[in-house]
């Protein structure tokens, strides 16, 4: 089966892993720009960052036949530095007419603290100003439940951003609800020790249903699996899900998704060399 | 689809959720098996992990749900005025 991983920190990863995925039947990404394990010093470093994710990745993922597309942020660990924050918000619009951008992502909070706060409203800004799709990361673990309400406090707050624009990430079993409800698109976040599990990702699909959501690998430099979508698929297939109701998680609800950008562009596999 | 039958789902993830209760068990006798142990025994974190065994007790389904609430900090709906 194609599917499509909508969160991965391809940078973070070898060229091994795209080949895996690409064997497994990954046909597309999309890579939020993120923490890298260290705050970074200058505008300058994240300005290097963005061609990395805007032009090299692209070429990389192209080698194994994936289609690469972004996001670009400053992410909520960094935003505690308000200063480089807004300068990188700034600098952002010089990438927003690259090809493979799809909008303003990962934002969101990581300790919910009121700089995180000013900076992911600043996003929004920017996001509701260049009329550009938001991908939002949610706290992990104590803070996730308390962030995730916040985040949806202060997108109803702006009333320029519509959240059928918008896609909540990590959700689990007690944030899920709160996104699917109040209109966004969600994400589940498929990690071998902390977030969710495949079995956990296809039960929160039979209670809450298949809309609007879709799974993740968010592999990146720490414990993490780049083919956990297809361990999600597998983990659908053992329980008797059809092939139907699994591609739309796996490809049909990103697809949909990533078309409200106004850039993006896709050769579906089947009409590839034709 | 339908709902699969429980029955089903028991029988195939039998092994799977005793392992998982087996990991838990094994974890708490890791500490008290470790030195002092007797000093942890009210400790905030072993309180959490027992009220979270305490949830895994209550008729479901939802379970999953509580446990995530139960290792959650509280929000507080006035926060942002």
């Amino acid at each position: 089966m194609y599917f499509i991983d909508p969160h991965v920190h391809m940078v973070s990863r070898v060229t091994d892993d795209y080949e895996r995925m690409a064997r497994m039947g990954c046909v597309a990404i999309s890579e939020p720009a993120f923490w890298a394990g260290y705050d970074r010093g200058s505008v300058d470093g994240f300005r290097d960052y963005f061609r990395q994710l805007t032009e090299f990745e692209a070429k990389r993922a192209a080698g194994v036949g994936i289609q690469h597309y972004t996001w670009l942020c400053i992410n909520a660990k960094e935003a505690e530095n308000v200063a480089l924050s807004r300068e990188v918000i700034a600098m952002i619009p010089e990438f927003l007419d690259k090809p493979n951008v799809l909008g303003i992502g990962e934002i969101g909070l990581n300790k919910n603290t009121p700089n995180e706060c000013t900076i992911f409203r600043e996003h929004l800004d920017l996001a509701a100003k260049t009329d550009e799709l938001i991908l939002i990361h949610t706290p992990h673990l104590w803070d996730k439940y308390k962030g995730t309400r916040m985040i949806i406090d202060m997108i109803q707050a702006d009333s320029r951003i519509n959240p059928g624009r918008v896609l909540i990430d990590h959700v689990e079993e007690h944030t899920v609800r709160l996104a699917r409800e109040n209109g966004f698109w969600c994400g589940m976040t498929l990690y071998p020790t902390t977030k969710c599990t495949p079995a956990r990702a296809a039960d929160i699909i039979e209670m809450v249903g298949d809309d609007q959501i879709m799974v993740n690998s968010a592999g990146d430099w720490g414990p993490s699996k780049p083919t956990a979508v297809a361990d999600f698929i597998m983990e659908m297939r053992r329980r008797g899900h059809s092939e139907a109701k699994i591609k739309k998680i796996v490809y049909d609800n990103p697809l949909a998704f990533f078309s409200l950008s106004k850039r993006f562009q896709f050769t579906p596999p089947e009409k590839r060399g034709t | 689809m339908a709902a699969r039958a429980a029955q089903k789902i028991l029988e195939q993830d039998f092994l799977t959720v005793r392992c998982l209760i087996l990991d838990l068990a094994a974890a708490l006798d890791r500490i008290d098996r470790g030195e002092n142990s007797s000093q942890v025994q009210n400790h905030e974190q072993l309180k959490l992990l027992r009220g979270g065994l305490d949830i895994l007790q209550e008729p479901g389904p939802g379970r999953a749900e509580k446990v995530q609430l139960h290792f959650s900090d509280k929000y507080q709906e006035s926060w942002n005025r």
